[in-house]
């Protein structure tokens, strides 16, 4: 399963949106003292290294746990959150640094729709004026329209009248005066939609904008979506956790686990033969309505990791059923492999007195090491690696050598491979197996 | 049309809705009593003469009969008249005090909640040292720097009651900074400005009936406790609930009763309707806050 390795490069004329290598890390707060203590500072790394492009008139779905930095991707792209490093393009014009009245003015072309429609919308406001209220904010921009408060006045009123005929939301004259708790859970997401219509954008980000409707409802707007496509030659970045509606609604899709991409191309093929070990766990757990279908899952093991110290490697590889020696394993997955097997005591017997406790092991980068007690060190390293070898093979062959020094227990991992994304067949995958 | 619906009628809704709960009564009880003394505090004085609130206008210490229903006070004024009057009086201090508050304090407020920072940090700190002062204490200080008079008595309370809206209002806007809709709006494009009025403004709004009625209810404590001690009003003031309290004590040793209770009546009557009004709404609009976060 070898491919040509080939350089992700050039970026096609017709690209609406490119991220390039977007990176967005949050600090983590911490108290004084502890604050003082840290050598480093904590970050999560929410978004670590994204890079991919829109093309105009495609819907491009990103998919992923929750948690996963989709959101994060999505909301940097509107600039609602500040990068931290990385570049974003639209429409070849570089965003990332945009301010002011240039931001105002991207803000009319690229609009976002939230996952939930009762708390985008004021309450105070009424929906016509919440949805005209963009043509207000905006009112320099649109020329002619400007004589007279009173002539523009209508002429919202009357472009707000059009766009929720054109969302659904009928009868429209009577829903312009009723409150946003007035209305039902998909009205409001017409409502959102409508507003975010009004100024007419090219790119529409849509983050989770139907996972809260109900089955019946969500699909009516997503085929209004698909719809106002059509018509206006929308894009639209689709944010989901859901991959049946993905299915349903995208061109393309981009897999995401931990701030990284770990496969995106064209929805019909990954759907149909998923590449990245990640991307097959999760479509995996799609239910299919058909009992007699159903196969074995292979869901992935454990949590997923913490984002502030996310594992090195393939992010992946605590979880990956087809984790490989070069993945990345480092000395932590082998403190979280021994806590494992001492907290069974059928197998663990009396290891916890000779390699024991848990809490004395460190890891620091790719070594685990533990301060054994001085005559028992050599004991140590025996016992370490007996109760290697029911480990994963795969981690241990990833194993450098375990040696005692001195009075320290050490564990060193050989260095992973470097991962790249990688060209295979139609799409991009960042996984060892295909490099 | 749709501008005065939003603003006139729909905030009564939750009371018309709530009228047969708990809160709901209370709020109606308190609003009814508010009326009343508002309409008294109109009316009253065009009916009543001032002349019977002079001394000397009648025979002193008159128990209540039909011609004084509350009885005659030490210097000969009727009671009844001086109520009504005081009623009056009390109102103006109340409005300018509250009101004066509110004006200063929730614009204050809401910058300090929007703009964060070291803006808030020192307004909440020139504010705490301000609400850590006793109140009555605070008012007296002032009172007796500015000097006596209606006007004059509604700034020194205004003072007080500053930081109370100045809290409430910024806590608000904390909270409401950090609504999903705050951000969409910024999403549209919406400047700070418009941000901070079209968005948050009208949904800190709501919270102010609550503390208005209620540091109403103090303020009128507050004026009474002011003249009772002897730093309100200008003497010709021709009705002064605190005052008249103040004037009537050493007659309770002998049995006079009425040139005391029917001043103290009416500061306990506005009082607690104030509160039962303040408190009312604070049970139907925070669990509606609540109902819309969730």
């Amino acid at each position: 399963m070898s491919a040509p390795v080939v350089a992700v490069q050039g970026e096609p004329a017709n690209e609406l949106l490119r991220l390039d290598n977007l990176k967005v890390h949050f600090p983590v707060k911490l108290p004084f003292i502890q604050r003082l203590l840290q050598r480093e500072e904590a970050v999560v790394h929410a978004v670590d290294g994204v890079s991919f492009g829109i093309r105009a008139g495609e819907i491009l779905g990103l998919v992923g746990e929750s948690g996963c930095g989709k959101s994060t991707v999505g909301r940097s792209c509107v600039r609602l959150i500040k990068p931290t490093s990385g570049r974003i393009f639209f429409a070849g014009q570089n965003i990332t640094k945009l301010g002011g009245e240039n931001l105002r003015a991207l803000r009319r072309r690229i609009q976002i729709i939230f996952q939930d429609p009762h708390a985008s919308l004021t309450p105070a406001m009424t929906i016509g004026r919440g949805i005209g209220h963009p043509l207000w904010i905006h009112r320099s921009a649109f020329g002619p329209q400007k004589s007279g408060s009173e002539a523009f006045g209508q002429w919202v009123r009357q472009r707000v009248l059009n766009t929720m005929r054109e969302v659904g939301l009928t009868p429209e004259e009577q829903l312009y005066d009723k409150f946003p708790g007035d209305l039902s859970g998909g009205q409001k997401q017409r409502a959102v939609i409508a507003r975010a219509l009004i100024l007419e954008p090219n790119l529409l980000v849509v983050d989770e904008g139907v996972s809260m409707l109900d089955m019946s409802i969500r699909a009516k707007v997503l085929e209004l979506m698909l719809d106002l496509k059509r018509r206006h030659g929308l894009t639209y970045l689709f944010i989901t956790h859901d991959l049946a509606t993905a299915k349903f609604i995208c061109d393309r899709i981009a897999i995401m686990y931990m701030g990284r991409i770990v496969e995106i191309g064209p929805a019909r093929e990954i759907y149909a033969d998923p590449k990245h070990p990640y991307t097959k766990a999760l479509l995996q757990v799609i239910p299919i309505p058909d009992p007699d279908k159903r196969k074995e899952k292979v869901l992935p093991r454990g949590e997923v990791p913490d984002a502030v110290h996310p594992p090195a490697g393939c992010r992946f590889h605590p979880r990956c059923p087809a984790v490989l020696a070069t993945c990345g394993w480092e000395g932590r997955d082998f403190v979280d492999f021994l806590d494992e097997h001492l907290s069974d005591p059928k197998r663990a017997g009396d290891d916890e007195s000779i390699v024991g406790p848990i809490e004395g092991w460190h890891a620091d980068g790719l070594v685990a090491s533990l301060e054994a007690k001085p005559m028992s060190v050599e004991k140590a390293v025996e016992r370490v690696e007996t109760i290697l070898a029911e480990a994963p093979v795969a981690m241990t062959q990833a194993i450098e050598s375990v040696s005692a020094q001195k009075r320290t227990v050490m564990v060193r991992f050989h260095p992973p491979n470097q991962l790249r994304q990688t060209q295979v067949q139609d799409r991009l995958v960042e996984c060892l197996l295909y490099q | 049309m749709e501008w005065l619906h939003s603003r006139l009628v729909r905030p009564f809704r939750p009371l018309i809705r709530e009228r047969h709960t708990l809160p709901g009564i209370l709020s109606w009880i308190g609003l009814g009593t508010l009326i009343a003394f508002i309409l008294v505090g109109i009316f009253g004085p065009v009916l009543v003469s001032i002349d019977q609130t002079k001394a000397l206008a009648y025979p002193i210490l008159l128990p209540p009969s039909l011609q004084h229903v509350m009885g005659t006070d030490g210097i000969g004024r009727d009671v009844f008249a001086r109520v009504i009057w005081g009623t009056r009086t009390s109102l103006m201090i109340m409005a300018i005090g509250a009101l004066l508050a509110l004006v200063v304090g929730f614009p204050i407020g809401l910058l300090s909640g929007f703009v964060g920072g070291k803006v808030d940090r020192v307004l909440v700190l020139v504010m705490d040292s301000v609400y850590a002062f006793p109140g009555l204490l605070l008012a007296a200080l002032i009172a007796a720097v500015i000097g006596k008079g209606i006007f004059n008595i509604g700034i020194a309370i205004t003072v007080i009651y500053i930081p109370l809206y100045f809290r409430v209002t910024r806590n608000q806007t904390l909270s409401t900074r950090e609504e999903l809709y705050v951000e969409a709006g910024r999403a549209l494009g919406a400047r700070s400005w418009t941000i901070m009025l079209s968005y948050i403004a009208y949904n800190v709004v709501i919270v102010i009936p609550v503390i208005f009625s209620l540091s109403a209810a103090d303020t009128i404590l507050t004026a009474a406790g002011l003249s009772y001690l002897g730093l309100g009003l200008e003497i010709d003031i021709p009705g002064d609930w605190g005052r008249d309290l103040s004037d009537a004590q050493r007659f309770l040793g002998s049995g006079i009763w009425w040139t005391s209770l029917f001043p103290g009546l009416m500061i306990i009557l506005l009082t607690v309707g104030l509160s039962f009004l303040g408190e009312g709404l604070n049970d139907i609009i925070n669990p509606l806050l609540k109902k819309e976060r969730a």
